[in-house]
């Protein structure tokens, strides 16, 4: 057993040192199967300009001062320099090469300009025009380094449901809104509402996870860059999903409700409810959905069809599923 | 699975040195011009304050509020020295409501980031029906409460930690992610006592021993979640591997104990009195090995893969579950105009109970009852779907998706679960832009399931959903959304009662929104949403035939506006009051069940919730600013049902601060 161990070993280690050591000749020239020129033409930037560099492009005027700091504070900025051991990124990186920006940008211009209470303004149309194109470019800026850089957040990204619908990184990454690239947990909220409205509505019902009080955020149950499961649940199944902080209902039990705890939907609505416990539906037509109702007629007595028809759960408190028989032997829910 | 690791490890590890070596003579032979960061002045706030709360009813009114006078404290800290990165966020409210948010990188190879919410869940005492025995009828229905006036509420610790690290000059990471919550406090219990059931407790048929129970619980539960995991650029692929596991430990009072009465079936006695086990909380451990794989390139034909196997045992009854997942995607762009996304996935799941169950008396030992358990339900679910995105002409994308899942389950015939499902999904939908500030988007859904498991799965099901968002002027942006969705059951299935057949639903949702910008420094924003859900469907009750259609409707209404001023460079306004309307209910038609009371009507919900909130801000010179916060929440039931889970209480809240920017 442990020699054909050792030996899948070996031969795993030969065949992946093959595509590992071609994977490093690739690492810098991407190499597609099937390249996608239009998308790259967008990107690429004028072909009679020149790179110039970080330096020389922030320098030549002072209007981004801002930005320059708050890059160089960020993860991106860290990869201006090679010392860093990162993969080096700057301006021209993304707005492609700045030459005939900065044409005709001399310092003494700068100072002249400054001396007269104005910024002297690069000529950006020269630049890559970001903001006007189509998302899958917008996101190839980021993916041409992105993709090939073992960011496993973007695992599914490409068939992911905000790819489909022609989100792009730049929707939600503000690269020049500070030095956090990332959005901060606190602001995740709002910045998805600005396009799921009526998601921000269901969190208004008075039963709601607490996610306007900042209490907890999408990403915790969904992530934005794509996901294996249904619905960008961050966890591959729901029930995962859910367990993350009600981990008491994960099971397995003994006796389970059936398959309905995989799927916590069945019941509860995740972002609110006019009912109590984010259920779907109000008890007890929750379960006479699926069950019949204890014995009441008009002969029952007030007490009784009081006791049965508040809710189910007052005496089926293990609905999620226990480990304890009910009295009868048998899977009820009851202890 | 266990084996890739150690292989992953070697050969990314190891190899990587070599080709580290290369990458690097290569570079080193370039003449760089050392970049030079700036020195940057850290940044660093402090805040302190006090907050005053002032509670009338239920505390559920701000059900995630820990509601009590507090001093508050909050900071935030970024510090840049390369190659040192720092941020520090805090927002201490009390010792039970608190945020933290720490991130720390060195060079970017070293990566940290640490984040705590903790917050107070004020939980319901929710009063049973009034069961008196003295007032009841001899050997009916009774109550026991035992937590009259008990206030509830749990302390919700959740911290996400997660560490990377990054090898030089080349894509190796090896990272730890962490999810650690724990939870603390005390909750309502209720539950069924007496006989535990509809038994009786003696020779008389009527002797019921049916006794709801409500007391206090307390618990102490914690979960931790850790991932390791490595990951690497191999050429034309990626892969990452990474292994966690997974601990719940449930303290506080795992489990409960209760003085039962005898049960008696047919004049013997099945389960002798005593005090037996009841509301287990369980103790759970788990491990989960994840593979991923995809392609290294951003190209027309990318492709990723990932299999996943999970298992989770109970600890306290041996109960296990494994998972099986395989998931694949391909998208293929074939031009800016057609592009096309095939989705596969597989999910097995397998649980395995324990052939039977023990309870035993904790008084008295012999008392001790052996039951055969039920096999749970393990399924093999295969799920594929196609979606083609085609942009017809600029400003108008179409796209069709097409789905279909297969479940089969390994389920015994007592249960009436089929065991097989399969469900198609059709989708349409386009996203047009109209005029240059105004986009449309339609969807439309169609959906058909063979053999449907619940009752709540339809046969059939239609939706669809309209939006269109419009800037008219510069100054005004507005949303609106509608969605319907009707679905259809052809045959129900309530055990016993064949003659259960009709099940419809419909939803509705419509959201509205605009903003304006009344002058460059004051914008307003007018919200409202409705929602309404009804379903209709045969119900069946022991003792009376089918009651046929029985209506179930909520229906919830909210408005809100919120304001936002800026008067002056260093003084901020804003506002807002939320209303919303909730009110729900099921309606039967059977006298039977109308009579002498209607069941429906302890059930019935209503409520109002008005939100009010004021804030504002005034910057001094030299970094100071002083704040005012207030919010009004008045949360009422309605219908003032006293049985229901609604308890009304109103709150005011008002943080005043201090603050110093550096």
């Amino acid at each position: 057993m442990r020699a054909r161990y050792l030996l899948l070993s070996f031969i795993a280690c030969i065949l992946a040192a093959g595509i590992f050591l071609a994977g490093c000749e690739t690492l810098k020239v991407s190499k597609p199967i099937l390249p996608m020129k239009e998308y790259e033409r967008m990107i690429a930037g004028r072909l009679d300009a020149n790179y110039v560099g970080t330096r020389n492009c922030l320098s030549a005027c002072h209007v981004h001062d801002k930005i320059k700091q708050d890059f160089d504070a960020s993860t991106m900025g860290v990869q201006l320099s090679k010392k860093s051991g990162m993969p080096l990124v700057d301006c021209e990186s993304c707005h492609g090469p700045g030459s005939l920006a900065i044409e005709g940008l001399t310092p003494e211009k700068v100072e002249a300009d400054a001396k007269a209470g104005k910024q002297t303004a690069c000529d950006y149309k020269t630049l890559i025009d970001i903001k006007n194109l189509p998302a899958q470019a917008k996101s190839l800026i980021c993916l041409k380094c992105h993709s090939a850089n073992a960011t496993f957040n973007l695992h599914n990204w490409n068939a992911g449901t905000h790819a489909v619908n022609d989100v792009a990184c730049t929707d939600c990454h503000k690269l020049h809104g500070g030095p956090d690239l990332k959005v901060k947990p606190r602001d995740v909220g709002a910045m998805c509402e600005k396009c799921h409205q009526d998601i921000q509505a269901e969190f208004a019902l008075p039963s709601h996870h607490p996610l306007p009080e900042k209490r907890v955020f999408c990403t915790d149950c969904h992530d934005p860059h794509g996901s294996q499961a249904e619905k960008l649940l961050r966890k591959p199944t729901v029930k995962a999903t859910c367990t993350q902080c009600h981990p008491e209902k994960e099971g397995p039990f003994v006796f389970e409700h059936a398959e309905l705890t995989e799927d916590c939907r069945t019941c509860h609505n995740p972002h609110g409810s006019v009912n109590n416990n984010l259920l779907k539906v109000q008890l007890p037509y929750l379960c006479l959905q699926c069950h019949e109702g204890h014995r009441a007629n008009a002969s029952t007595s007030v007490e009784r069809k009081g006791a049965i028809y508040t809710r189910c759960t007052d005496c089926h408190s293990q609905i999620h599923g226990t480990d304890n028989p009910s009295f009868s032997g048998k899977g009820r829910f009851i202890q | 699975m266990k084996n890739i690791l150690p292989i992953l490890i070697m050969l990314i590890v190891g190899l990587s040195g070599t080709a580290f070596g290369q990458e690097k003579a290569a570079e080193d032979t370039e003449t760089e011009t050392a970049y030079a960061f700036p020195v940057l002045k850290p940044e660093i706030s402090l805040a302190g304050g006090y907050r005053i709360v002032d509670l009338n009813g239920s505390s559920r009114a701000e059900e995630y509020e820990y509601l009590h006078n507090s001093a508050t404290l909050a900071g935030a800290a970024r510090i840049f020295s390369f190659p040192h990165r720092l941020s520090l966020d805090l927002d201490l409210k009390n010792s039970k409501d608190y945020f933290g948010d720490a991130g720390y990188a060195y060079e970017d190879l070293v990566v940290f980031r640490g984040i705590n919410r903790t917050l107070f869940h004020n939980l319901d005492n929710i009063t049973l029906i009034d069961l008196d025995p003295s007032t009841v009828i001899p050997n009916g229905p009774m109550a026991s409460v035992r937590d009259a006036g008990q206030q509830y509420g749990v302390k919700d610790s959740i911290s996400n930690l997660s560490l990377s690290l990054k090898a030089p000059d080349f894509p190796l990471h090896v990272y730890i992610d962490s999810t650690l919550t724990d939870k603390n406090g005390t909750q309502q219990q209720r539950f069924l006592g007496g006989a535990g059931g509809f038994a009786t407790t003696g020779t008389s048929p009527n002797n019921v021993g049916l006794n709801k129970v409500s007391m206090q619980r307390d618990i102490d539960w914690t979960s931790r979640d850790i991932t390791v995991g490595v990951n690497s650029h191999l050429g034309p692929v990626e892969a990452d591997y990474s292994h966690g596991e997974k601990r719940f430990d449930a303290g506080g009072t795992p489990v409960l104990y209760e003085n039962y009465l005898d049960v008696v079936s047919r004049g013997k006695i099945a389960r002798a009195a005593g005090e037996y086990p009841h509301n287990q909380i369980s103790d759970l451990k788990g491990s989960t090995d994840t593979l991923k794989v995809h392609t290294s390139y951003t190209g027309a034909l990318v492709a990723s893969a990932t299999l996943s196997k999970t298992a989770r045992e109970n600890r306290d009854s041996g109960a296990s579950s494994d998972y099986f997942i395989a998931e694949g995607e391909v998208t293929w762009t074939a031009s800016p105009r057609l592009a096309v996304f095939v989705r596969y996935r597989h999910r097995d799941t397998d649980i395995d109970a324990p052939p039977s169950v023990t309870i035993t008396d904790r008084s008295n030992p012999l008392n001790t009852y052996t039951y055969a358990v039920q096999p749970s339900i393990s399924s093999k679910r295969d799920f594929a779907s196609a979606i083609v995105r085609y942009r017809l002409m600029s400003g108008l994308t179409l796209k069709s998706e097409y789905s279909f899942e297969d479940i089969r389950r390994d389920v015994v015939a007592t249960l009436n679960i089929p065991d097989d499902t399969k469900k198609n999904t059709l989708a349409l939908s386009a996203d047009m832009r109209l005029v240059r500030n105004m986009t449309v988007r339609a969807k439309y859904t169609h959906m058909e399931i063979d053999n449907p498991a619940y009752n709540t799965d339809p046969n059939r099901s239609d939706e669809g959903r309209l939006s269109l968002s419009w800037i008219p002027v510069p100054r005004i942006s507005s949303v609106v959304s509608y969605s319907i969705a009707r679905e259809k059951r052809n045959d129900i299935i309530i055990p016993d009662d064949p003659n259960a057949k009709n099940r419809d639903t419909s939803r509705d949702r419509l959201m509205g929104s605009v903003t304006v910008a009344v002058l460059d420094n004051l914008s307003c924003t007018g919200s409202y949403a409705y929602f309404h859900n009804r379903i209709r469907q045969d119900i069946a009750i022991g003792g009376i035939p089918i009651d046929f259609d029985v209506p179930y409707k909520n229906m919830a209404q909210s408005y809100s506006f919120d304001i936002s001023y800026l008067p002056a460079e260093n003084l901020s306004i804003s506002g807002g009051i939320s209303h919303t309307i909730g009110n729900g209910g099921f309606y039967p038609i059977d006298q039977a069940l109308l009579q002498p009371v209607d069941i429906s009507s302890y059930s019935r919900l209503k409520t109002r919730e008005t939100v009010v909130s004021a804030n504002s801000e005034y910057r001094f010179r030299a970094g100071f600013a002083a704040g005012v916060q207030y919010r009004y929440t008045d949360f009422r039931d309605a219908l003032d049902n006293p049985y229901d889970d609604i308890n009304s209480g109103r709150v005011h809240i008002v943080l005043l601060t201090l603050s110093k920017k550096w």
